[in-house]
C-alpha cells in the first residue's frame, strides 16, 4: 500500500512538471466546481486536520515538515470551498488538550498557524481576492498575549468581507465551548439581563464561541482515519449532520478529496429532496395553507344525498 | 515570531479552571422537575416508525427510487434543487446564455450521479454479502461461552459500551416494542458473557423508559436462556433522567414486586448487580443541558451561584449525574453514521463503529466493533 501511494506520488509528481498538465488540472477543476454548484451546495463545513505527523512519518520527514505541508493542504481546501460557494468554514487547529504535546511543537504549531494566518490577510493576499473573513473561536484567555494580538489583528484586518468566513478553532474543545456557553448565561442572569425562563438551546447556542453565526455544521470531515469525534463540535454535529470520516491524511486530502465530499453530500441532499417532494413533506406556510383552503369542508357544495336510511 | 508559550503557566491556567468551587447540586433539581413533569403527564411516544430526524441521511434507498429521483432532479432542477445551488450569484441578471450553460453543467452532474447510484448499488450488495457471510461466520449460539472464547483473543475491551438502536413499526420483522426489548436483552447477554458490565442502550423516541417491565422480563428471559436458570445474572435497569432504578433479577429471582424494591430502598442494602443498563433517549441530550442551565440560572438569580462557579469540572459532574458517563464505545446498529441526537457531552472520546449498510442487530456487528476498539489508540490530544 505504502509503495504504491509512494508510486502514485512520483508519477503525479512527474507529470505536473510536463509543460500544459497544470493548465490542463486547472482547467479541469474550474469544470469540475461548475458542474458540482449547479446541485445543492453545504452551509457550514468543518474539519478536523489529522494525520500530519502520520504523513511525516509515513514519508520520513521532519515534524516541522508534516505540519507545513498540512497547511499547505489547508489552503487548497478552503479554495476549493470558497470556489464551491460555501459560506462557512471551520478548522480544528488547536485542541485545549493539545497542550499536552511537547513545547517544541507546540510552538511550531502556534508560530505556523500565526504565520499563515497573517499571510493570507496581508494587503492583496488570498483573503482580499477571496473576500474571506477569518475569526477565531475558542478559548482566548489561554492564548499567550503576543500571539493572541497578532490573531485578532488579522481578524480586525478581514472584518469587512462578509461573504466567505473562516472560523479558526483555537484552542478549542467542544465542552469548553459549552460551559462557557453556560457561564456567560449564568452571568448575564446574574446581572439582570435576562430571565432564567429565557433559557432555551438557542440561547447557549448563541453564547457558543461562534456567537450565534454559521448555523449548523452541515458536514464534518475527520480525515485519517480515526473514528472518533475528540471533543469536537460536539453539540454541532449530533444530530442533522453528516459526519464524514475518511482514511486519507490531512496533507493528502486536497482539492479532490474535497470535491468528493461536497459531491456525496450534494448527491444524498438531491435525493432527500426529491423524496421530499413527493412525499409532499415539503413545509407550506400557514398563509399559504389559508390560501388554500378558503372554504371549510361543511359549506362545499354537493349533489342530493340518496340513501335508503331514513332521517 | 511568535514567542515561545509558557507551557506550564497554560497547563495550571487550564487545570485552576477546572476545579470544582461550589458544593451545590442543581442536577438534584434537575431530577426533581423531571419527576414532576413525568407525574403531570404522560406524554405518548410517536410510533411513526424508525423515521428519525432530517439529517442528510446516507441511506440506502432502493436503486429505482433513486433512479426516480435522479431523472426528476435532470428534468426540473428550478423547482428543488436550484433554489439550493451556489451557481448563480447573488442578484445577478439571468439571460439566456447562463441559463443555457446552468443546464449543461446540471446534465453533466445528474450523469455523475447516475453513475454515484450504479457505485452505490454495486456497494450495498457488496456489503449485504460480506454482512451475512460474517453472520455466518460469528455465531454466538446462545452459549457465552463461545462469546467469551472470541472476546479474550482481543488486547483490550472497553468498560462502558453504548448502542443506538432504532424503533421499527410493529408490522415488520422484529419490530414494535418487543422486538426492542429482545435487542437490548440479546446485546446485554453479549456484554456481559465479555466482560462488560456498563450498558447503555440510546432510543431517539425513549420508547423503552416506559416498557420497563416488558424490558426487564424479556432481559431475564434471554439470560435464563444463555446461563441457565440456576445462575441468573443480577442486573439493573436505570433511567439517569428521572432518577429511577428498577432492579431485574436479584439473587436469580425475577424482581416484579414493587413493595420488595422499596423494602430494598428502606434496607439500605446495595445489591451487587453484574450489568447495569442504562436507557437513554433524545431528552438526555440538548434538552438535558439546557434544563441544566434553567436551574443554574435560577440558582444564580438568587445569588446562590456565581458565574465563576460555573466551570467545565463541574459541568461535567452534573452531567454525570443527570445521564451518566461517557460510554468507550457507541454501536450503531444502522446503515449509516447517524448520532440522532445523542447526549452531545458523552460522546467527547466515544469509539464510534457502525456497518455500512448493515440494519440489523447481530453479534458479528457487535463482535467487530469490540475488535476495532480493541486495536485503537487513545491519545487524548498528544
Amino acid at each position: 500500500m505504502n509503495i504504491l501511494s509512494l508510486l502514485s506520488t512520483t508519477i503525479w509528481n512527474a507529470t505536473i512538471h510536463i509543460p500544459g498538465v497544470e493548465y490542463a488540472d486547472g482547467l479541469f477543476k474550474d469544470f469540475l466546481v461548475k458542474v458540482l454548484q449547479t446541485g445543492p451546495i453545504p452551509n457550514h463545513i468543518s474539519f478536523v486536520m489529522d494525520g500530519n505527523r502520520t504523513f511525516a512519518k509515513n514519508n520520513s520527514l521532519p515534524l516541522k515538515e508534516g505540519h507545513r505541508r498540512g497547511a499547505d493542504a489547508l489552503l487548497k481546501v478552503i479554495e476549493c470551498c470558497i470556489n464551491l460557494g460555501i459560506n462557512n468554514m471551520t478548522i480544528y487547529a488547536f485542541s485545549i488538550e493539545n497542550f499536552n504535546r511537547s513545547k517544541g511543537e507546540v510552538d511550531t504549531i502556534f508560530e505556523l498557524l500565526v504565520s499563515k494566518l497573517a499571510y493570507i490577510a496581508e494587503d492583496n493576499q488570498f483573503c482580499k481576492a477571496k473576500k474571506l473573513r477569518v475569526k477565531i473561536i475558542g478559548n482566548r484567555t489561554l492564548i499567550p498575549p503576543k500571539i493572541l494580538r497578532d490573531i485578532e489583528d488579522v481578524e480586525r484586518k478581514t472584518n469587512e468581507f462578509t461573504e466567505h468566513t473562516l472560523y479558526v478553532a483555537f484552542p478549542y474543545t467542544s465542552r469548553d465551548d459549552i460551559t462557557h456557553s453556560v457561564q456567560t448565561i449564568i452571568s448575564k442572569v446574574s446581572k439582570g439581563k435576562i430571565l432564567p425562563e429565557q433559557v432555551n438551546e438557542k440561547l447557549i447556542e448563541d453564547n457558543f464561541y461562534y456567537e450565534g453565526e454559521a448555523g449548523k455544521v452541515d458536514i464534518l470531515v475527520r480525515t485519517s482515519g480515526h473514528t472518533r469525534l475528540s471533543d469536537y463540535m460536539l453539540w454541532q454535529c449530533h444530530q442533522d449532520s453528516v459526519i464524514e470520516l475518511c482514511n486519507t491524511l490531512w496533507p493528502e486530502y486536497q482539492f479532490y478529496s474535497t470535491w468528493w465530499t461536497v459531491f456525496k453530500w450534494s448527491y444524498y441532499k438531491t435525493l432527500q429532496i426529491e423524496d421530499a417532494e413527493v412525499m409532499q413533506t415539503k413545509k407550506i406556510g400557514r398563509s399559504e395553507v389559508q390560501k388554500r383552503y378558503k372554504t371549510p369542508v361543511a359549506k362545499l357544495p354537493h349533489p342530493p344525498q340518496v340513501s335508503v336510511t331514513r332521517e | 515570531m511568535a514567542d515561545s508559550i509558557d507551557l506550564e503557566g497554560v497547563k495550571n491556567a487550564i487545570s485552576e479552571s477546572n476545579r470544582i468551587t461550589t458544593s451545590l447540586s442543581p442536577n438534584r433539581l434537575v431530577k426533581n422537575q423531571a419527576q414532576e413533569m413525568e407525574k403531570d403527564l404522560y406524554p405518548e411516544y410517536e410510533t411513526n416508525g424508525s423515521s428519525n430526524i432530517s439529517a442528510t441521511s446516507y441511506n440506502n434507498e432502493s436503486f429505482f427510487t433513486s433512479f426516480n429521483n435522479l431523472f426528476k432532479a435532470l428534468i426540473s432542477p428550478a423547482s428543488s434543487v436550484a433554489t439550493h445551488t451556489t451557481f448563480f450569484k447573488p442578484r445577478e441578471k439571468l439571460t439566456y446564455s447562463r441559463l443555457v450553460e446552468f443546464y449543461i453543467y446540471h446534465f453533466v452532474l445528474t450523469m455523475i450521479y447516475l453513475v454515484m447510484t450504479f457505485i452505490r448499488a454495486f456497494q450495498f450488495v457488496s456489503n449485504k454479502t460480506k454482512l451475512k457471510f460474517l453472520s455466518l461466520a460469528y455465531n454466538p449460539a446462545e452459549d457465552p461461552e463461545v462469546i467469551n472464547h472470541d472476546i479474550n483473543k482481543l488486547a483490550k475491551i472497553p468498560r462502558r459500551v453504548s448502542v443506538i438502536l432504532n424503533y421499527k413499526p410493529e408490522q415488520e420483522e422484529n419490530g414494535g416494542v418487543e422486538g426492542l426489548c429482545n435487542d437490548v436483552s440479546k446485546i446485554s447477554t453479549w456484554c456481559l458473557s465479555s466482560g462488560i458490565s456498563y450498558l447503555s442502550v440510546y432510543e431517539y423516541h425513549g420508547v423503552l423508559k416506559k416498557r420497563v417491565p416488558e424490558l426487564r422480563r424479556a432481559v431475564f428471559k434471554k439470560f435464563t436462556a444463555y446461563f441457565g436458570t440456576e445462575n441468573v445474572p443480577n442486573f439493573v435497569i436505570k433511567i439517569p433522567h428521572l432518577n429511577l432504578s428498577y432492579p431485574g433479577s436479584i439473587d436469580g429471582k425475577l424482581i416484579e414486586d414493587e413493595a420488595y424494591i422499596k423494602e430494598l430502598d428502606l434496607s439500605g442494602t446495595k445489591p451487587t448487580y453484574d450489568i447495569e443498563i442504562t436507557l437513554l433517549s433524545m431528552v438526555d441530550g440538548r434538552p438535558t443541558i439546557v434544563e441544566l442551565t434553567k436551574v443554574m440560572a435560577d440558582l444564580a438569580k438568587r445569588g446562590d451561584l456565581k458565574a465563576h462557579n460555573i466551570t467545565l469540572k463541574f459541568v461535567d459532574q452534573e452531567l454525570q449525574q443527570l445521564v451518566g458517563k461517557e460510554p468507550d464505545l457507541v454501536i450503531m446498529f444502522q446503515p449509516f453514521l447517524n448520532l440522532q441526537g445523542y447526549p452531545p457531552w458523552q460522546i467527547r472520546l466515544s469509539e464510534l463503529y457502525w456497518e455500512p449498510d448493515n440494519d440489523s442487530i447481530g453479534y458479528a456487528v457487535f463482535l467487530r466493533a469490540l475488535q476495532k476498539y480493541s486495536t485503537c489508540k487513545i491519545n487524548v490530544g498528544r
